[in-house]
């Protein structure tokens, strides 16, 4: 009986200091709309940014995430100055539709309200994108988008799992 | 105390055991996950794509994943990534070696490329099919020149079948004088759109054969100058061949106005009966008036 008691206390505290790092802390479910976060992991930084192409031209321009499409620049012509990692999401009905890695200096526009989350760990930021890439119900393409978002994110840790992901059986 | 020493090593005993999301195993290994994930290296800085996609091509994947990773190493410009493909390219004789020949089409890097030289002298048929298509891909109408230079049969015929779809008319053109004249290359100058190639062979008559072929072929570029050609030929021959010939250019080149001219300016019953034929062959509306004015006697 103690030792049953004994468990349930580890169980317990097992839970609660687990939970310290679970998405719904910073990501609540069922918060449907535009979200974004700052990733707060050392080294990585990005250029990402969006560009306009008017008559054959590239020019520099910001993200405006209410666009049909978005024409996404990294190659240092029409992106950003490199800034930190900023995480773009839109969820629908608590599902991932859109997410975007931005520079943290790319502008960015839309008319609906941006849930800021401030700062979020590396870890946490990965947890996040685990969850959403080995999520077998949701569609390829966000499972794709947000592998392509996480590489864009430039951080070691993200290609140390995407390497954990291709060396896996 | 030492029932507090007993929950600690519980509690810590349920922590080490819960594996932290960053170390744990992927739940998802699935064909798709890992080509999505060679895909989204495209995006990924050289440095950082580089050692990835060795690895996913050094080790135990499907060939469709690894040829994701080919394309990877075909966009990243570094020594080391062509070097990789060329690897790829000659160590295996299998559709995975066909597909870095073709990647290294795709990178573009002349280099490469050279090195394809002694992959299209040494391979097998499917070899050289990939070759050519990695010069093709790349636009490098030079090296394909100089294949069909020293290549006979087949290999001929494929090396300037893939000029004519390069458009290099200057090459397929120079070919003729060093390799002569065949029914590849008029083909060859039929799909490059070498109106000029194909005339000039269709008004000379020392080899009949060649001739009627190079006639037909014209119909393929199509076009006004082609259709009045045409016509001009079917008036002026003198061999039956060379007309039929023409008739069959305008048959292919769609130039039913210069069959019905001919039709209306003939006074040879059989000739008349003939260009009907071929009038019907192309489906004009104007047959239907012919045929009318056939039976009341206008014509």
């Amino acid at each position: 009986m103690k030792l049953l008691k004994l468990l349930m206390y580890g169980a317990l505290l097992g839970a609660v200091i687990w939970s310290g790092d679970s998405t719904a802390d910073f990501l609540p479910t069922g918060a449907d709309g535009w979200h974004t976060w700052q990733v707060d992991e050392p080294g990585a930084s990005t250029e990402m940014c969006c560009f306009a192409w008017k008559s054959g031209d590239r020019s520099r321009e910001g993200c405006n995430l209410d666009g049909r499409s978005i024409s996404f620049s990294g190659d240092g012509v029409c992106s950003a100055a490199p800034g930190t990692v900023q995480v773009y999401v839109r969820l629908d009905d608590g599902v991932p539709e859109d997410i975007y890695v931005l520079s943290s200096n790319c502008p960015v526009s839309t008319e609906s309200a941006v849930a800021d989350h401030g700062l979020i760990s590396g870890q946490e930021n990965m947890r996040w994108f685990r969850t959403v890439i080995e999520d077998r119900d949701l569609a390829n393409d966000v499972r794709e988008e947000a592998l392509f978002a996480l590489v864009n994110s430039s951080s070691d840790a993200a290609y140390a799992y995407l390497d954990k992901l291709l060396t896996s059986r | 105390m030492k029932t507090l020493a007993k929950f600690i090593l519980i509690t810590a005993a349920l922590l080490l055991s819960t594996p932290s999301i960053a170390q744990s195993d992927v739940s998802d290994v699935s064909e798709e996950l890992k080509i999505a994930a060679v895909e989204a290296l495209i995006a990924a800085p050289a440095d950082k794509a580089l050692p990835l996609v060795t690895k996913v091509l050094e080790g135990n994947h499907s060939n469709e994943v690894k040829e994701r990773a080919l394309f990877i190493l075909s966009q990243i410009d570094q020594p080391e990534a062509q070097s990789t493909l060329l690897k790829v390219a000659r160590e295996n004789q299998n559709d995975l070696g066909l597909e870095a020949v073709r990647m290294i089409g795709i990178s573009g890097n002349d280099e490469s490329l050279a090195s394809l030289a002694s992959i299209y002298e040494n391979g097998n048929s499917e070899a050289r099919e990939a070759v050519l298509e990695a010069y093709m891909i790349a636009g490098d109408k030079q090296s394909v020149f100089n294949i069909a230079l020293t290549a006979e049969g087949d290999d001929f015929d494929e090396a300037i079948e893939m000029l004519s779809v390069m458009g290099a008319r200057d090459e397929l053109r120079e070919l003729r004088g060093k390799t002569g004249v065949s029914e590849a290359l008029i083909q060859a100058y039929a799909i490059s759109g070498d109106f000029e190639s194909l005339r000039e062979l269709a008004l000379d008559g020392s080899d009949v054969e060649l001739q009627t072929q190079a006639i037909e072929a014209m119909g393929i570029v199509g076009g006004e100058q082609v259709d009045s050609t045409l016509v001009e030929i079917y008036r002026s021959a003198t061999a039956e061949g060379v007309r039929e010939a023409a008739l069959h250019g305008m048959l292919i080149s769609g130039h039913d106005a210069g069959v019905l001219e001919l039709y209306r300016s003939s006074q040879d019953p059989s000739e008349k009966k003939q260009l009907l034929e071929f009038l019907v062959m192309t489906g004009s509306d104007e047959v239907w008036n012919i045929i009318d004015s056939t039976l009341t006697g206008d014509q």
